[in-house]
């Protein structure tokens, strides 16, 4: 797969992909990101590009930013494919403020929820005519994220991306995303934190331990109200029927009220119907948004 | 139609939203079985009917049906549930009182080549009185669908299912959301092709859903582009309509003979005629008819439209015999992108009964000629094209001759300028006049100036 420098177009910086007679070919003809973002060649577009296309190639990647070496031979380790690209020395300048990813009204709540705000809230997605949630004050549009989804319906590897493809310019030093661990496709966030380490930013994911499926015990352990999760839920999740099934056989309970909402109606279809998925929900993995209740629980036992 | 066994089918799903048209459902499962390639399921949901829609769903045994009944849930809510429980790659839209022509899953599964995420293909608009109006669509391009249309129709669409689980359709509109999801989609820049070929047979009637909503769907696509508009300056704007109405249609567009369609619609009660949309040019126009390999004495020309630049319509003689109109339709089919099958009585109402109208510059003068034949017009052309260098258009008008109405002819000149020198200005017409009439035996009108007829 050859990367062709950023060209601006249409309002967009555009990555022409070229694949190789191997290659899958991808469902686009370019990567694009609204905005112009000035040619960087950091590693930061090493690391985007090469997340965005890395499903699509057989045994190579020729990307048009250069990388560091460090960064070079993670993303051969867990992309399975050779980076070829010029060498760089990581910049050393560090970062200097904090973005959180921004995908919907949920993550808003999750991010008050923590207690710990970030200069930048930033909202990530594909669709135009949906460019930011209100008061996220930054919203960013690509196509990295279908690109990562064609493969994977509940990947956001393609939005996380985008978000530390603004680093330098917002001179990001760390970066936060709820992102459930099924969410982060199949890097899984050790490996994800490593690679963005590598390209000089220090990543954060609260939630990588938790799954989808398990969003009904998350809305319940923080107290937020069963009304709004299975909405929010629904416009997140509606492509995924075990996924919804088991957030409503969560909820269901605190859902009665609401038997005739037509959202409702189909999530109670899609837990009827989908497989059931039997997880075992550790919350402790939120002691990150109460600390304290869960630290005293653990001194309990 | 072959029955295909269960390895045929295709890794398509189609998908159903239905609501109190069981009958017309019907016809649509029918055309789900009926597939040259079978889809891998079948998906209705039906959004809270109250009629027979759940036995008439129960009857059709020989596919894979999966019945979904949650009651009222609005059509995009009802599409993306379709879409959620899509366990194919691709998922194939179809509205309850359309038809799927045999060939359409094959078409589509055909097109899906390196990365193509929307296979869209031609449609045929079917109205209450069986007639056809063939829309082989075009490439689609985001200016042309945005700003132009007749590009893409969604029940003629197949999508890859990743792509309509990244743009479900708004869930509460009522109309309009189709052409919503596709500029969003293309505007993503999503990979497309044309299958080549006439996919569907879609019903213009009363009880459309475009024809109940046209108002709401208007509105729909207006804030579409309204939205895409904001981000893009006035002349952006204008460069994109351009390129967009350069898009033409797609020609040559494979497609059934007519005894397959009206095998599947049910035969017209009353005869039709077939017609094509053709440049009015006369050069392009007489050699299209004299390589048509059809009975000429059974075509006429029927004039829909007042711009002499523009296109007129040749159809045959009114008749039931569908096995004439094929001929005809698959004739004329390689000449003409817009093909229709009418009645005579609608042919009749799309004929100009206008007195003709010469818009000519100050300046300029036009040459007018006037005939009940058409082929009189079609020697006489000949004749002049071959002595001296013009362009001449075909028009028609219905006039009362003897007191009976009937189409009477007129070869329109291009308008000529008069020469610089004005001592030189009447002999140059009137030469033309002569040369005319003395080659055709043909009293050419002269048509001055800036007027108007």
């Amino acid at each position: 797969m050859i990367v062709q420098a950023p060209k601006w177009r249409d309002n967009a910086t555009v990555w022409q992909l070229e694949p190789e007679p191997d290659d899958e070919p991808p469902p686009y003809e370019e990567l694009w990101v609204n905005w112009l973002l000035r040619p960087q060649g950091t590693a930061v577009e090493a690391l985007w590009l090469a997340l965005a296309m890395g499903r699509y190639a057989h045994s190579r990647i020729v990307l048009p930013a250069p990388a560091p070496q460090r960064l070079r031979a993670g993303l051969e380790a867990v992309l399975g494919v050779a980076i070829v690209t010029a060498p760089a020395e990581l910049s050393v300048t560090p970062g200097e403020f904090n973005a959180t990813l921004i995908r919907d009204p949920l993550d808003a709540m999750l991010s008050l929820l923590a207690h710990t705000e970030t200069e930048f809230d930033i909202s990530s997605g594909v669709d135009p005519h949906t460019p930011g949630i209100p008061g996220t004050g930054i919203g960013v549009v690509s196509n990295a994220g279908p690109l990562r989804r064609y493969h994977c319906p509940l990947d956001r590897i393609g939005e996380l991306a985008t978000v530390l493809l603004l680093a330098p310019a917002l001179s990001l030093a760390q970066v936060r995303a709820f992102l459930f661990c099924d969410e982060l496709g199949d890097l899984g966030s050790a490996a994800l934190s490593e690679l963005a380490g590598a390209a000089g930013i220090q990543l954060s994911l609260p939630i990588d331990r938790i799954r989808a499926c398990e969003f009904g015990h998350v809305a319940k352990e923080l107290e937020i109200p069963a009304s709004i999760v299975f909405r929010a839920a629904w416009k997140r999740y509606w492509m995924a029927p075990a996924v919804i099934g088991a957030i409503y056989h969560e909820l269901q309970h605190d859902l009665t009220a609401y038997g005739d909402d037509p959202v409702l109606r189909m999530c109670r279809h899609m837990a009827q119907t989908a497989p059931r998925i039997e997880r075992r929900f550790d919350k402790s993995q939120l002691s990150w948004a109460i600390p304290n209740r869960y630290n005293a629980d653990e001194n309990a036992s | 139609m072959s029955q295909v066994s269960w390895r045929a089918a295709a890794p398509v799903t189609v998908a159903i939203a239905t609501r109190n048209r069981a009958g017309l459902l019907a016809d649509a499962l029918r055309s789900c079985e009926n597939q040259d390639v079978r889809p891998s399921h079948v998906i209705v949901v039906d959004d809270g009917s109250t009629d027979s829609t759940a036995a008439t769903v129960a009857q059709f045994t020989s596919i894979p049906l999966n019945y979904v009944n949650v009651g009222g849930i609005g059509l995009g809510n009802a599409r993306n549930l379709a879409t959620a429980l899509c366990q194919t790659r691709y998922l194939c839209i179809l509205d309850d009182d359309d038809i799927m022509l045999p060939n359409r899953i094959a078409d589509h599964i055909a097109s899906f080549v390196g990365g193509v995420q929307l296979s869209h293909g031609g449609w045929i608009n079917v109205t209450s009185h069986l007639e056809l109006e063939y829309r082989p669509g075009k490439r689609a391009v985001a200016d042309t669908v945005a700003y132009i249309g007749g590009a893409i129709h969604h029940d003629a669409c197949c999508y890859d299912a990743a792509v309509l689980r990244e743009f479900p359709y708004r869930a509460l509109v009522r109309g309009g959301i189709d052409f919503d999801l596709a500029v969003r989609a293309l505007h993503g820049g999503i990979k497309t092709a044309h299958t080549g070929s006439y996919v569907l047979l879609r019903r213009r009637q009363d009880t459309s859903v475009s024809v109940q909503h046209a108002e709401t769907q208007r509105r729909m696509r207006s804030a579409t582009v309204s939205l895409l508009n904001m981000a893009r300056t006035n002349a952006d704007v204008a460069a994109r309509t351009e390129r967009g109405r350069n898009n033409q249609e797609l020609s040559a567009a494979a497609c059934p003979p007519l005894q397959d369609i009206y095998t599947l619609l049910g035969q017209p009660s009353e005869a039709m005629r077939v017609m094509g949309v053709v440049s009015r040019a006369a050069d392009q126009l007489f050699a299209l008819v004299s390589q048509l390999e059809v009975d000429l004495n059974q075509i006429e020309f029927v004039d829909p439209e007042t711009s002499l630049t523009g296109t007129i319509g040749l159809a045959c003689r009114a008749t039931r015999d569908l096995a004439t109109l094929s001929a005809f339709e698959a004739e004329l089919r390689r000449y003409s992108t817009r093909m229709m099958v009418l009645t005579a009585r609608s042919m009749a109402e799309r004929m100009l009964t206008a007195e003709m109208k010469y818009e000519t510059r100050p300046g300029y003068f036009r040459l007018v000629l006037r005939s009940a034949a058409w082929r009189e017009l079609q020697l006489a052309h000949r004749i002049i094209r071959n002595q001296r260098d013009a362009i001449w258009y075909l028009a028609v008008r219905q006039e009362s001759i003897n007191a009976r109405k009937q189409p009477v002819y007129y070869l329109v000149s291009a308008p000529f300028e008069y020469r610089a020198d004005s001592g030189k200005q009447r002999h140059y017409v009137e030469n033309w006049r002569r040369f005319i009439f003395e080659q055709t035996d043909l009293s050419p009108l002269v048509i001055e100036g800036e007027a108007t007829g």
